[in-house]
């Protein structure tokens, strides 16, 4: 074939196939969607601002619905992961296990162990960098997305989403374990010794209201050494027990005096006969992780 | 087929290596036994199939095209599709006995992106794109086979396809396990529109079921996979899909039908098809998507619209141009919130199985999507076996 020839129609069939153009954006919001459509009546991140805010609204305003959900979205999500809307994005992302096992999408407290994070920065750990094919994100993003996760991945007080625990961990000895719907139980590795704190912080998913919580509210539960006897076991004296509230959605409680024969502890939140804990708005916390606000938390640390 | 054999014989004439007459006897055998299988099977550069009236099992050991190549798929590769080939029988190299054989894909990046942004609009970088190694396992004689697809870099290793495969001796086969459900063209390219709108791409594999149904020059598959949650089905609901292509003389036309169910249901109905003219191949997809109750402010459903086409001009061995075009709207009741995006690439493989791409691509969104308007360039080295 002529190669003259032959450019010249390739050059004729380009011409025609790129006669489509964008849309010129008129009438549209930077989503890309009809002005006068308020899609998301919670917490919307103030319009007027260009800049990105350690927001999950503001993140999913920004990042997940204009970049990630053209493929964590629509018709077949990747990964089952959709992102289209702040209710999927929380509970495709947060406590969720990753394809990499070792990771949550987003551990609440922990950019740096949350896959997300690493997908965005680039992480060898993480596979290829997100967003796939397109230019990487922005400082000004990226750091957003670290804060937000640092800060405990809250939610917006006004979604629809039950208010949960989203983490716990145990300072001191530096031991963490992610929240699992099904067994909340924490392995320690050695005895505490006596007269040193237990210092269990817990995170929750909304800003919450502890200014009347007590000691007297938070049950600490001892078993010894052969919890199998039911009469083995003893709550302990409040006197013992402190709270620290280090802001709305961190807890830390402290108890002293742990006997070296105690084999494990279980502690006890929202349990209704004694005290409920809400949030900012009045919704109770769902402590039993079952959908329906109300029920009791539970968390055993094992020694 | 004639095409294959005349390049394949005058490259091997050019070239004066192993021009034994043994060599070519078996070069022949091997090639008359692929093509009793492309008769009876299905493609991965789904423009070399179009372009040499082949389905995507005459180079794919998995008859949906995509990884481990067949034997004929890696006499393609190393004789024909390169400028200069080696000596050496590639076939023979990655079967490691009778049941075993053994493939592998490497992409090595370097790539230069500018959006739209006001600030911090550049990015440069060298990645690792992707790096696969394909392991097949075949029972003799019993129509029986394993196939596994591993992502080994970047990051830890993923499993991409890991499929048990039963072919009848008619043809049909029947998969089960991990695998790329069959949909349109499988183009190497995930971030195109036709393969990110639907989720049909390499990236995002499900787990289920297919048989594929071979008749003559007409390819039906069925599969039924988990949809939406591909790692575990947690909502009771599945993805159901069919897909029929036939090769005419001179042309192919496929399509297909995808009903992912779940609390929000979505349909897709896909058409594509390719032709060949002399040294230009065309290929073209649409996509229709229908997203049940999608619009968050009016619960109404969003339609979608996807498209692609491509024209491949390979003037001579060894190299070719890409141009790619591609359209997406991403809800039909909205104006003005079309993208599109251009591609030209073009393609080198100076010897066998190293293939040398140089490309440009300019994504165009509306306005206020200052991140989603980007040019980049890019060069790929791409290792193939």
């Amino acid at each position: 074939m002529n190669i003259f020839n032959s450019f010249i129609t390739v050059g004729f069939l380009s011409l025609a196939l790129t006669a489509c153009n964008a849309g010129n954006g008129d009438s549209l919001n930077d989503q890309g969607r009809p002005i006068d459509e308020i899609g998301e009546v919670m917490d919307l991140p103030d319009p007027d601002s260009d800049s990105i805010k350690p927001t999950l609204a503001s993140i999913q305003d920004k990042v997940f619905t204009p970049i990630c959900a053209s493929c964590h979205g629509g018709a077949n999500p990747a990964a089952g992961q959709d992102l289209s809307s702040l209710e999927n994005s929380i509970i495709n992302l947060i406590n969720v296990t990753s394809s990499n096992t070792l990771f949550k999408r987003v551990l609440p407290g922990s950019a740096e162990e949350s896959y997300l994070y690493l997908k965005i920065t680039g992480d060898s750990r993480a596979g290829s960098r997100m967003p796939l094919g397109q230019p990487a994100l922005n400082q000004e993003k990226i750091l957003a997305i670290k804060k937000w996760i640092e800060d405990g991945a809250v939610i917006p007080e006004s979604s629809s989403n039950s208010a949960r625990v989203s983490r716990v961990n145990i300072k001191e000895r530096r031991i963490t374990r992610e929240i699992n719907d099904q067994n909340f139980a924490s392995n320690v590795d050695y005895i505490w010794r006596l007269n040193e704190p237990l210092v269990v912080v817990f995170w929750f998913n909304k800003p919450m209201s502890f200014d009347y919580l007590t000691p007297e509210q938070v049950l600490f539960t001892a078993y010894d050494s052969n919890d199998s006897k039911e009469n083995d076991n003893w709550l302990f004296d409040s006197s013992n027990i402190s709270i620290n509230i280090i802001n709305d959605h961190i807890l830390q409680l402290s108890i002293s005096e742990v006997a070296r024969d105690v084999s494990h502890i279980n502690i006890q939140l929202n349990k209704s006969s004694i005290s409920t804990l809400t949030t900012s708005l009045g919704q109770q916390l769902d402590g039993d992780f079952d959908g329906v606000d109300g029920g009791v938390f539970s968390y055993d640390i094992h020694f | 087929m004639t095409f294959i054999f005349n390049m394949a014989y005058s490259n091997l004439i050019k070239s004066n290596q192993g021009l034994r007459f043994t060599w070519f006897i078996k070069f022949l055998a091997l090639s008359v036994f692929s093509i009793l299988i492309v008769i009876n099977t299905a493609v991965a550069e789904p423009y070399l199939a179009v372009k040499n009236y082949l389905k995507c099992a005459a180079c794919h050991v998995n008859p949906n095209g995509g990884g481990l190549r067949t034997e004929f798929g890696k006499i393609y590769g190393q004789n024909l599709l390169p400028a200069k080939a080696n000596s050496y029988d590639s076939a023979k190299l990655a079967r490691l006995t009778q049941y075993l054989s053994i493939g592998a894909d490497a992409r090595f990046n370097a790539n230069f992106q500018k959006t739209e942004e006001i600030e911090d609009n550049t990015s440069k970088s060298f990645e690792v794109s992707s790096a696969q190694l394909y392991i097949n396992i075949n029972i003799p004689n019993s129509g029986l086979s394993f196939y596994l697809d591993q992502q080994m870099a970047p990051g830890s290793a993923i499993n991409r396809e890991a499929i048990v495969m039963y072919e009848f001796e008619q043809g049909d086969f029947i998969k089960a396990g991990k695998l790329f459900l069959p949909f349109g063209l499988r183009i190497e390219d995930d971030t195109a529109f036709i393969r990110q709108a639907t989720g049909m791409n390499f990236d995002n594999s499900d787990n289920g079921v297919e048989y594929g149904l071979n008749h003559d020059n007409t390819t039906v598959n069925f599969y039924v996979a988990n949809g939406t949650s591909q790692s575990s089905n947690n909502d009771d609901s599945f993805l159901y899909g069919i897909r029929a292509e036939h090769l005419f003389s001179t042309f192919r036309v496929g399509g297909g039908a995808v009903l992912n169910d779940g609390e929000q249901q979505v349909k897709i109905l896909n058409l594509y098809g390719g032709t060949q003219w002399r040294d230009i191949t065309f290929l073209a997809e649409v996509d229709y998507l229908i997203l049940e109750a999608a619009n968050s402010f009016n619960q109404q459903d969003i339609k979608q619209l996807a498209a692609l086409a491509e024209i491949n001009y390979q003037w001579k061995q060894g190299w070719n141009l890409k141009l790619t075009t591609e359209y997406f709207d991403p809800d039909q009741d909205v104006d003005e919130d079309e993208q599109t995006r251009y591609s030209l690439i073009g393609e080198y493989t100076p010897l066998s199985n190293v293939q040398l791409r140089l490309g440009a691509r300019i994504k165009q969104d509306i306005p206020q999507k200052s991140q989603n308007n980007y040019e980049t360039v890019f060069f790929q080295s791409h290792f193939y076996f």
